[in-house]
């Protein structure tokens, strides 16, 4: 377990891409990896755990909480260099008029380039496969509220149990006072 | 489970009903546990306005600029290196 917070940090993390078909399952080192249908390890190799091949990238992430105790995972955002956008769409990134592109400004991260958290593109990371030794920036507890907000309107959790709970609690220590 | 409140309009003529002021709410039991509520009808209606704000879908429609960056950073864009010796190169093992 790091020490330091890592939930609202930019760091570099080793991240698969999710496995997607044709899945490919390790064989050993003598053979190919074996294509394997879906249907067939659904009917016949749920019991089974499998090693999957899975293509990955090592790349900075937007870290957005701190390790589960029992699973040492966390959530994490990709991120899109602004070397693929056009100068029209920097713009808009830039000014954060996109909800699902949250823009990193580049004196305050020390990325390669500058770039802009996918709000959509949710990833888990293994504690161990993220370098917590060295944090490339982090966003303020504001920045962190707003970016928690795009990440519900984005999934659309029902936040309204949560919401009315507040309320409740508040209406109560209003009514104590 | 939170549901929507849906209003059912009925004469009042078909019941002795009593007239809450407001802020006032009015609860008839039936051995002691709560059957009905009557509320004053300007309660009724902001607590339905609140009720359906809860409700309301906030999704956020992606644009296409979201959409293509999410396409875009959620596959691989090159081959993956496979080679032996040209992963042994390029990490410096």
């Amino acid at each position: 377990m790091s020490a330091s917070p890592l939930a609202g940090t930019i760091r570099w993390a080793v991240v698969p891409y999710a496995p997607a078909a044709p899945f490919e399952l390790y064989a050993g080192t003598e053979h190919r990896p074996i294509q394997a249908p879906l249907g067939a390890m659904i009917e016949r190799g749920a019991d089974s755990e499998w090693r999957f091949v899975v293509p990955g990238k090592v790349r900075p992430v937007l870290v957005l909480t701190e390790p589960s105790a029992r699973h040492s995972e966390l959530l994490a955002l990709r991120l899109m260099r602004f070397t693929k956008l056009s100068p029209g769409e920097q713009k808009t990134v830039r000014q954060q008029q996109d909800p699902l592109l949250f823009h990193l400004p580049p004196d305050r991260f020390d990325l390669p380039e500058e770039n802009a958290a996918i709000v959509s593109a949710l990833v888990p990371v293994g504690e161990s496969a993220i370098d917590t030794a060295r944090s490339l920036g982090a966003l303020s507890s504001e920045e962190m509220r707003v970016l928690g907000e795009r990440v519900i309107g984005c999934f659309g959790f029902d936040t309204r149990l949560l919401v009315e709970r507040r309320i409740r609690e508040l209406a109560d220590a209003r009514r104590r006072k | 489970m939170a549901s929507t409140l849906r209003l059912e309009r009925r004469e009042a003529s078909t019941a002795r009903v009593p007239a809450p002021r407001q802020g006032q709410a009015l609860a008839f039991t039936r051995y002691e546990k709560e059957q009905a509520v009557v509320l004053n009808p300007q309660d009724f209606h902001r607590l339905a306005a609140l009720d359906a704000a809860l409700e309301q879908d906030d999704r956020t429609v992606p644009s296409d600029l979201a959409l293509r960056a999410h396409a875009q950073e959620s596959r691989p864009a090159a081959p993956a290196v496979e080679d032996p010796a040209q992963i042994k190169t390029i990490l410096g093992l």
